[in-house]
């Protein structure tokens, strides 16, 4: 009998759908800057663990288009915000350990 | 832009050139201990590999190019994304057979499965716990 052989053929398509995006390294902060042109803040999900951002968005108005993208930080992360305006995402995300300190 | 096309054949050669440059010779011997058969699959991922520059002669050898290097790291993520699928797919295809009674469906077997299941649910639920979802203003 003949073994059936199955080949996989993939592609590297991971820029399809990586959004485009600056990171902006402070002492004590992280600023990441992504590009969400087109898309509706509820369609964008984003969440946080100790060094990483996980980000995905669908555009569904237009052309649609799926957006997943996941970053790696160097160090570790807590206290997350995020604030979305005309198709880009502002991330800033606290370096643990750091607080800021007031001054007088 | 003009995507690569990167199968088992061009993911085993550069991770084995990784290791060292190796001869036609040496590569296809190392392959054919995994199992390759084929040589024309083997010649026609190796040209692939040449020309969109993975990788590179060096006198009668071949070496991995700088190129060849980021696609190692890529590795875990052609395998998540495009090969585990396939493996699902053909656990689908498998699964049309538990109607035939080709997979036992005794109490034993189910209450194994569960439990693997349950386990598997347990993996899943702590990997989520990692992940805090951050509300956008």
């Amino acid at each position: 009998m003949r073994i059936p052989t199955i080949s996989f053929i993939t592609r590297i398509d991971k820029e399809d759908t990586e959004p485009r995006y600056v990171i902006n390294e402070k002492a004590d902060f992280y600023e990441i800057i992504v590009e969400l042109p087109g898309v509706k803040k509820e369609d964008i999900e984003l969440y946080s663990s100790e060094n990483s951002i996980y980000l995905s968005a669908k555009r569904i108005v237009g052309f649609q288009k799926e957006y997943k993208l996941r970053i790696n930080l160097e160090s570790k992360i807590e206290d997350v915000k995020a604030k979305y305006e005309n198709g880009l995402l502002e991330i800033i995300a606290r370096k643990k350990g750091f607080t800021k300190i007031k001054i007088d | 832009m003009v995507k690569d096309r990167i199968g088992p054949v061009q993911i085993a050669i550069v991770s084995l050139l990784s290791k060292k440059p190796m001869s036609t010779s040496e590569l296809f011997e190392s392959l054919r201990r995994f199992g390759l058969r084929s040589r024309s699959s083997f010649y026609s991922a190796l040209s692939d590999l040449e020309r969109d520059g993975y990788i590179e002669r060096f006198d009668d050898s071949y070496k991995i190019t700088e190129k060849g290097a980021q696609l190692i790291d890529e590795i875990p993520h052609l395998i998540k994304n495009s090969m585990m699928p396939m493996f699902y797919f053909i656990s689908n295809i498998l699964s049309l057979y538990k109607d035939l009674e080709v997979i036992p469906e005794d109490p034993n077997t189910l209450l194994s499965y569960k439990k693997y299941l349950e386990e598997e649910l347990k993996k899943v639920e702590e990997k989520l716990k990692k992940w805090k979802k951050i509300e956008i203003e």
